[in-house]
């Protein structure tokens, strides 16, 4: 099959996906495409939102089509990281001997939802770090892999919440995308009413495997990247940084850490699979606008000063696209 | 490995041409325009009297420099593929698939390859044309009323209903000029019959021609007076050789005349001799008998004039007429040389009008000839000095001191002189008679009446007569001249608009209680001219102007407000 083939057997296969979530999910165009994306770019995702959104809905109807393991856990305050990742207990064998065996947390799955994440305390959000960065988990002295692929979708309320803990930055920085669950409009309630109250409901069918996921992640990798795109993902990336000469004003102001390298690699990969699925071989401005907000709103933070004023990072990363938009324009006298 | 695309290729090459096309269809315009505003504004500055006003050629020049650098701008205007392609792409809507294919168009991977075929792909199904439509641009619409109110501002003009009122004045002066230079051309053709001076004839062509195009605005105002000036001093130099001409041929007329006066002279002298040789009456003519020495000298000096009015001297004239008022001065003459002394000063006067010589000269000529012909007369007061036209050359001085007392303009000491003056007409038995239209209340012929001064040598009581309109006996007013002076000193002591000096000129205000001095122009600083609560009402706006223009926070506006609102007003 040769690239064009390909890429146009990506692009069917996007779609149906796309397609097969929206039999369980109503409206939420946006949170679809950027949990598909990032299933294909290779991240995690954190959803932020109200309960009763359809976060945890959207993860099991992905489950479902993609034909992969999955492991939901729901994060408690008394949760322990062991629950998650695994632990090494003493079991005993047919000959009566016994031994130390790692018994697999629920982290051990292709697709994990990490339900309500921010409810457990720091100490066991941490233990998400190896597994979600090194897709490996350690216990015991022995490192065990997770599967591949392997993809966590963590969902959480709003922090400001009680009994909640925020997420640690470096905890952050290892979600790829963090998508803000909108309510659903007048139509799309309708929709979910009709659906939901009905006697009947479609079920999703499974679309991909493991092995294509894997196949597909390489093949977007090589969506070409032009040497004035990759630049406007830089500008963006260090735009975000307050001390950078590309930042705005705003940025200069109210935050106090920017977007880490992997933040603007998260945007180039995001952009690939997006332009790939729109049917280009090359990333455009459009890819990287649209990924940008995902990609970055989530390794912005804040100073002082923007969290007394209130300051969105959504805000200030739109005024920022607007002003890489205006560096890359040509200006042309016609 | 080259893997440019040949549609791709293509498609940049067309598109780089139409994008040039389009940016000169931009720039062509806004170089006019530019162009167009900056002669309007030339214009305008020309307008106030700053500049020159631009020629129709410079303004052509200029629109013509604007359109080429417009031009130029878009033939030289720096163009990539790369940017033909961002271009094209942006408007295509093709999200950047030209510009990475041409940036990643050498690389050897598969992927690139089918990204390029795809570029390729979408640049041959582009229609250049559609895409860059040509539109007239927004500066077109700016250029063209420009371009047309340029158009206007030069081709309007001439038009006398869009003339100024000042330009409207210009012209119709031309045109009366014009009218008296056809009158001056005809006089100048009729000159030309008379004295065939060569070029009379021309210059009066010419003359008319000039009138005709100024009367029909064919030249202008300033041209007219420089085509004019050229002529007028032309025609100066003709009337000089012409003048100069008659001048010669009219001072030998005269220097004849004076010849003949002389010969007569000398042939009186030749007969009265043998009747005095033959008489033995010698004391009844003894004075007579030879000319005396004041008359010799009368006569050198008339022969000195009869010379230089044939060299056409006027100095010499002017000092032999010395001599021969000197030779007067000195008396001596008999009646008899009286008499002939009188004829021949009235020969040398019509003489000297006739050669063109000074009038004033001629005039003093002919009024010594009088004098002399009065004296010559028996029962003369040979020693008066007072003629007829002595008083009224002594009138006239009287009516203009006394036109100036009533006028404020004549000193006291004035009317002392004028008393003097009148003294010496009343020991000298003189009599002066005016007959004016005023009466001694409205001043001695003060306002322009005319006057007719008499002499009655003998009356032994001066007076001075004034006479009423039609100088009808009994309407006047009669008084003795010491009353007349006693009225001139009245008038010049209480004369209304004579005032001391250091008195400010202005006005009263009906109230009577504020002078107005009407000035002119800014006042000069340090002296203010305004009352206090106008000024404090202007200083608050000014600075209320200041405040918007600092931007001041809307939340401190209020206070500032407040602040100028609180100052202390005193009206």
């Amino acid at each position: 099959m040769n690239v064009e083939e390909q890429a146009a057997e990506f692009q069917k296969t996007f779609q149906r996906i796309r397609s097969e979530l929206q039999k369980a999910i109503v409206g939420q165009e946006e949170i679809l495409e950027g949990v598909i994306t990032a299933l294909f770019a290779g991240g995690h995702v954190l959803l932020e939102g109200v309960p009763g959104l359809g976060k945890t809905l959207l993860v099991r109807t992905l489950a479902q089509c993609v034909r992969l393991s999955f492991s939901r856990i729901q994060f408690t305050p008394d949760l322990m990281p062991s629950d998650i990742t695994g632990t090494t207990i003493l079991s005993e064998t047919d000959e009566g001997k016994r031994t130390f065996r790692f018994q697999p947390g629920a982290v051990f799955a292709s697709i994990v939802l990490a339900d309500e994440i921010n409810r457990a305390t720091p100490k066991t959000q941490s233990a998400m770090l190896e597994a979600m960065q090194e897709q490996s988990v350690t216990a015991g002295g022995a490192a065990h892999m997770l599967p591949q692929p392997f993809f966590v979708l963590a969902t959480q309320n709003p922090i400001e919440q009680e009994g909640t803990y925020p997420l640690p930055e470096a905890q952050l920085d290892r979600f790829l995308l963090k998508l803000l669950v909108p309510s659903p409009s007048f139509e799309e309630m309708e929709a979910i009413l009709d659906r939901t109250t009905g006697a009947g409901q479609e079920m999703p069918q499974p679309v991909i495997d493991a092995e294509t996921i894997m196949g597909y992640r390489q093949f977007c990798r090589q969506t070409a990247l032009a040497p004035h795109m990759r630049d406007f993902a830089i500008r963006l990336a260090l735009g975000t940084h307050p001390s950078s000469e590309l930042a705005t004003s705003n940025i200069k102001k109210f935050v106090r850490y920017g977007a880490s390298p992997r933040g603007a690699q998260a945007l180039v990969a995001c952009a690939k699979v997006r332009a790939l699925a729109a049917g280009r071989f090359n990333v455009a401005i459009d890819d990287l606008k649209a990924a940008a907000l995902p990609a970055l709103r989530h390794r912005v933070l804040l100073n002082f000063e923007g969290q007394a004023e209130e300051i969105s990072t959504d805000t200030l990363i739109q005024e920022l696209l607007e002003q890489v938009s205006a560096q890359m324009v040509i200006k042309v006298p016609l | 490995m080259n893997l440019v695309s040949p549609p791709l290729h293509s498609m940049l090459q067309k598109a780089a041409r139409r994008i040039r096309l389009l940016i000169l269809v931009r720039t062509l315009p806004l170089g006019v325009l530019a162009a167009a505003a900056a002669a309007l504004l030339w214009s305008l500055l020309a307008h106030a009297g700053l500049f020159h006003p631009p020629s129709v050629f410079t303004a052509v020049m200029l629109i013509t420099g604007g359109a080429l650098c417009g031009a130029l701008f878009a033939l030289f205007y720096p163009l990539s593929p790369l940017k033909t392609a961002c271009i094209t792409e942006e408007r295509a809507n093709l999200k950047q698939r030209l510009s990475s294919a041409l940036l990643l168009q050498s690389s050897a991977i598969d992927f690139h390859a089918a990204l390029l075929a795809d570029a390729g792909k979408y640049a041959d199904s582009l229609n250049i044309k559609q895409l860059f439509p040509l539109r007239p641009p927004r500066s077109l619409y700016a250029a063209a009323p420009a371009l047309l109110l340029l158009f206007f501002l030069y081709f309007l003009p001439p038009l006398p209903y869009f003339w100024s009122s000042k330009k409207k004045a210009d012209y119709a002066e031309m045109h009366r000029q014009a009218r008296i230079m056809l009158k001056i051309a005809s006089l100048a053709k009729l000159a030309a019959g008379k004295h065939p001076q060569p070029g009379t004839a021309q210059i009066a062509r010419e003359l008319k021609r000039l009138a005709d195009a100024m009367q029909h605005n064919k030249v202008s105002p300033e041209q007219a007076q420089l085509q004019r000036q050229q002529l007028t001093s032309q025609m100066k130099e003709m009337l000089n050789k012409i003048s100069k001409q008659s001048s010669l041929s009219q001072q030998r007329q005269a220097a004849r005349l004076l010849q003949q006066a002389l010969n007569e002279a000398k042939k009186h002298r030749e007969q009265n001799r043998p009747q005095q040789g033959a008489g033995n009456d010698a004391h009844m003519h003894p004075p007579h008998a030879a000319p005396s020495a004041a008359m010799r000298k009368a006569l050198q000096a008339v022969q000195k004039m009869q010379q230089a009015m044939q060299a056409n001297n006027a100095a010499q004239m002017q000092k032999a007429m010395q001599q021969l008022a000197a030779a007067l001065k000195q008396g001596g003459l008999t009646q008899t040389e009286m008499s002939k002394m009188a004829q021949l000063s009235a020969a040398l006067g019509s003489a000297m009008k006739m050669a063109g010589m000074s009038r004033k000269q001629a005039e003093q000529m002919m009024q010594m000839s009088r004098q002399m012909q009065g004296l010559a007369q028996p029962g003369a007061f040979s020693n008066v000095p007072l003629s007829g036209s002595a008083m009224q050359s002594i009138a006239a001085q009287m009516q203009h001191l006394a036109g100036q007392l009533k006028a404020g303009r004549a000193h006291a000491l004035d009317s002392q002189a004028l008393e003097q003056m009148l003294l010496a007409m009343q020991n000298q038995n003189g009599d002066v008679t005016y007959f004016g239209m005023h009466q001694p209340g409205s001043g001695i012929n003060g306002l322009g009446a005319r006057y007719a001064p008499g002499i009655a040598p003998a009356h032994p009581n001066a007076k001075l007569t004034y006479a009423g309109r039609q100088a009808v006996s009994g309407k006047g007013k009669k008084g003795s001249l010491s009353a007349f002076t006693k009225y001139l000193k009245m008038m010049a002591h209480k004369h209304p608009d004579v005032l001391p000096n250091g008195q400010i000129k202005g006005g009263k205000s009906r109230n009577g209680d504020q002078l107005t001095i009407i000035t002119r122009g800014a006042p000069t600083p340090n002296i203010a001219f305004s009352p206090l609560y106008q000024a404090v009402e202007t200083g608050k706006r000014e600075a209320e102007s200041a405040l918007v223009i600092q931007r001041v926070p809307a939340s401190l506006k209020q206070q500032v407000h407040n602040y100028f609102a609180g100052l202390p007003n005193s009206k």
